[in-house]
């Protein structure tokens, strides 16, 4: 012990220090093997108890729900089960757990049943917790709230949602326009009125997906959300028109061909020839040549699915345009409507392009 | 009342099996519940029921390979009803095709299901 004492202090301090940060390396090695352990245990125990917990309100939802009777209030069973399920209600762990019970069965069933779990998670009073998330500063703790608000239908919680439309955060707002839609279904479209913040495409795509679930397909008045200065909530408004056939607000779409966004623009040349409206391809034919790129291919979508012959004129003055995205459509259409002409073109043509594009109509 | 008719039912959704085991052996049936493929089959070959309900998507096994495996490998003629998510039109003709008798498309009426049981079980 002396002779390693000795030699200790005779070391070269580099080599002391070396010893020092080992011995200190081992002693943080040592501690952080006994913190996972730990770790581990901790994680052991909560997962066991998740599975307890569970399996025991799983057990009381079902039987909750085969307690009900005909008569109006909780038979005995059931005022026994809220009251199990009440002693758990302060704990957030076993609250949430509570609730996921709920939705797991929730978003697998319909009829009678679904009310039921409703009446439950009414009686628990799991709304007042769900509400108390909206205060957070947190956003995410917000747009839960949200969303167990709308799986479990609270419209009592509308004032306070309704508040949210425009926060700043976009993950927020998805949840409230949701929520919105769930609970009026169409009369919720009214938060286009006067939405500020963009609706990105996959929030469009959402929404349609949840206007397209509800069996009264009874639409409101989209014509002034034509006119917003969102330009969003424009396009998002196009495809109601063209899902939902709102032939009403031809005037108002046949305005957005002026529309100052192209994308606009071109959505509307869309939905216009969708709806089948003539007067829309006359315009756009007469000012051809000043519109964008993106116009002239949209109509030339327009006039493949309402062509007439009185196209003839049009279709014979713009046959060589420089972009094979109009040429192509032009002669499919003229071959459709007047073959004689097309033949004679198909026939006496010596442009390589022009036909390139011959022979691929002759194949199609 | 039926009496001993035996149904397994393939679900991996533990509270929805245990609504339609309620509500199945309510109606006198005997309940078989297997939380996924594997256990269904095993359930099957062991216990030769009278209806098989059957989820699409689980654990091991899917719902198309319990069929495929009812129709194509035990060569058995049990009626099979498939429990199918809203958009998995495809995956219902897939499953008719390999011998299916009929499907409920999620969300579905537990009251619903007990009819078609009754009918295919008459």
């Amino acid at each position: 012990m002396n002779t390693i004492s000795s030699d200790f202090n005779n070391s070269s301090s580099a080599i002391i220090f070396i010893w020092i940060f080992s011995l200190i390396f081992l002693l943080g090695i040592i501690l952080s093997i006994i913190y996972i352990k730990i770790l581990r245990q901790n994680i052991r125990i909560k997962k066991r108890k998740k599975r307890v917990l569970k399996k025991k309100f799983e057990t009381y939802l079902i039987t909750y729900l085969y307690s009900e009777d005909e008569n109006e209030g909780n038979t005995p069973e059931q005022e026994d089960i809220l009251k199990k399920l009440k002693k758990h209600l302060n704990n957030p762990f076993d609250r949430k757990l509570m609730v996921s019970s709920f939705l797991k069965l929730r978003n697998e069933i319909s009829g009678e049943t679904v009310d039921l779990i409703f009446k439950l998670y009414h009686q628990l009073g799991l709304s007042h917790y769900a509400m108390n998330k909206l205060k957070s500063q947190k956003w995410n703790i917000v747009v839960e709230g949200i969303r167990e608000l709308t799986l479990f239908q609270i419209i009592e919680a509308n004032t306070a949602i309704e508040v949210l439309k425009n926060h700043p955060k976009k993950q927020i707002n998805k949840e409230v326009q949701l929520y919105l839609l769930n609970i009026f279904n169409f009369k919720g479209l009214a938060f286009l009125d006067n939405l500020t913040t963009p609706l990105s495409e996959w929030d469009q795509i959402e929404l349609m997906e949840v206007l397209n679930r509800f069996d009264s397909q009874d639409i409101p008045d989209i014509k002034p959300w034509l006119k917003s200065s969102n330009d969003s909530v424009v396009i998002f408004t196009l495809k109601l028109a063209k899902t939902y056939i709102q032939m009403e607000a031809e005037a108002e779409l046949l305005a957005l061909l002026q529309h100052p966004n192209l994308t606009v623009r071109v959505k509307a040349i869309d939905v216009l020839s969708y709806l089948n409206v003539l007067s829309a391809k006359e315009s756009l034919k007469t000012k051809f040549d000043t519109l964008h790129e993106d116009e002239q291919i949209a109509l030339m979508g327009m006039m493949q699915n309402i062509y007439e012959t009185t196209d003839v004129p049009f279709i014979m003055e713009h046959l060589y345009h420089k972009n094979f995205a109009v040429k192509l459509p032009l002669l499919q259409i003229l071959k459709n409507i007047d073959p004689e002409t097309y033949s004679s073109i198909t026939t006496s043509s010596t442009d390589p392009e022009f036909i390139k594009i011959i022979k691929h109509l002759e194949n199609n | 009342m039926p009496h001993h008719k035996k149904i397994v039912l393939a679900e991996d959704n533990s509270v929805l099996s245990l609504l339609l085991k309620f509500r199945l052996e309510k109606e006198g049936y005997k309940l078989l519940i297997a939380k996924d493929g594997k256990e269904a089959v095993d359930f099957i070959e062991n216990q030769n029921p009278d209806l098989i309900l059957t989820d699409i998507m689980m654990p091991f096994i899917s719902g198309l390979e319990v069929i495929s495996h009812v129709r194509g490998k035990l060569h058995s003629q049990t009626p099979i009803i498939v429990f199918s998510a809203a958009g998995q039109e495809d995956i219902v003709a897939q499953a008719f095709n390999l011998g299916a008798t009929d499907f409920m498309s999620k969300p579905f009426s537990p009251n619903e299901l007990v009819i078609r049981t009754k009918n295919l079980l008459r």
